[in-house]
């Protein structure tokens, strides 16, 4: 059986102590790196059950754990093309707030050098973050 | 209040793998959650890191807006996860963003800054980017 410590405070030699209320609080609970442009391939991630892919440039991304509220910190915002330069301005971020739960959230890659309204766009670097209380 | 004085926290059944709880009940990787690499990039200087983790031999590439940069310790495969952000064009007051610039690598991370609604590549003055995922 594996061993429990707990404790406030962590304490380095010589790096200084940190509130162990920071290392939870502040630890990512999820994580995404996918390819949209290979529909729902998932390359990398953690606390992440689902990924939908609704529409061009769309998706519904699931979590295995819940967070408390649907009030969490969700970083995206990037989103590019992978193996060769940049031609085009692209955005991945949250779509539809009425689709967001504390376990889901519905997400968009496009492109926002097209006009003024965004061009949903499939991008194979999509990456988001979460940050918050899991339930 | 209890307090732990430790130079380095190791699984013990598996070395990069402590579990945390974050919750009334739920738990996750203490590893897995942690920013594994950051940068702060001033990309109006030649020598643009103002701070980092992580990050090591800063390259500023010809094109604007366009930097390198290599990891200390590498990530243990291409696609880790990251993010950035970068300030809008003071002057002017066009939205700017930043994306990731090429194929990925384990060992380095190339970005590319630009004008959101032409494209246009600008060196800007604060651009912020986080790295997540598993070292080697």
């Amino acid at each position: 059986m594996a061993g429990k410590i707990v404790a406030d405070t962590l304490e380095h030699s010589t790096a200084g102590s940190i509130a162990t209320n920071y290392v939870v609080e502040g630890s990512a609970k999820a994580l995404i790196d996918f390819d949209g442009a290979a529909s729902t391939t998932v390359d990398k991630s953690l606390n992440i059950s689902g990924l939908v892919d609704n529409s061009t440039g769309n998706f519904t991304i699931s979590l295995s754990s819940s967070f408390d509220s649907a009030d969490y910190y969700f970083i995206a915002g990037t989103a590019g093309s992978e193996g060769a330069a940049i031609n085009a301005a692209t955005l991945f971020g949250q779509f539809d707030n009425s689709a967001r739960t504390s376990s889901q959230i519905q997400c968009e890659s496009w492109l926002t050098n097209t006009g003024n309204a965004r061009t949903p766009y499939y991008l194979d670097n999509c990456d988001a973050v979460w940050f918050g209380d899991l339930a | 209040m209890s307090e732990i004085k430790v130079d380095t926290l190791t699984g013990k059944t598996t070395a990069n793998d402590i579990t945390v709880t974050v919750g009334a009940t739920a738990t996750m990787s203490l590893e897995q959650g942690l920013a594994k690499a950051w940068i702060n990039i001033k990309g109006t200087v030649t020598t643009g890191i103002q701070q980092s983790f992580n990050v090591t031999s800063f390259v500023d590439e010809s094109t604007a807006g366009h930097f390198t940069y290599s990891f200390t310790n590498s990530f243990n495969y291409v696609d880790h996860v990251g993010n950035g952000s970068v300030n809008l064009n003071e002057s002017t007051g066009y939205n700017r963003i930043v994306v990731p610039y090429g194929a990925p690598s384990t060992s380095q991370f190339s970005l590319q800054e630009s004008r959101a609604d032409t494209a246009a590549k600008e060196d800007a003055a604060s651009i912020q980017y986080i790295h997540f995922g598993d070292l080697a």
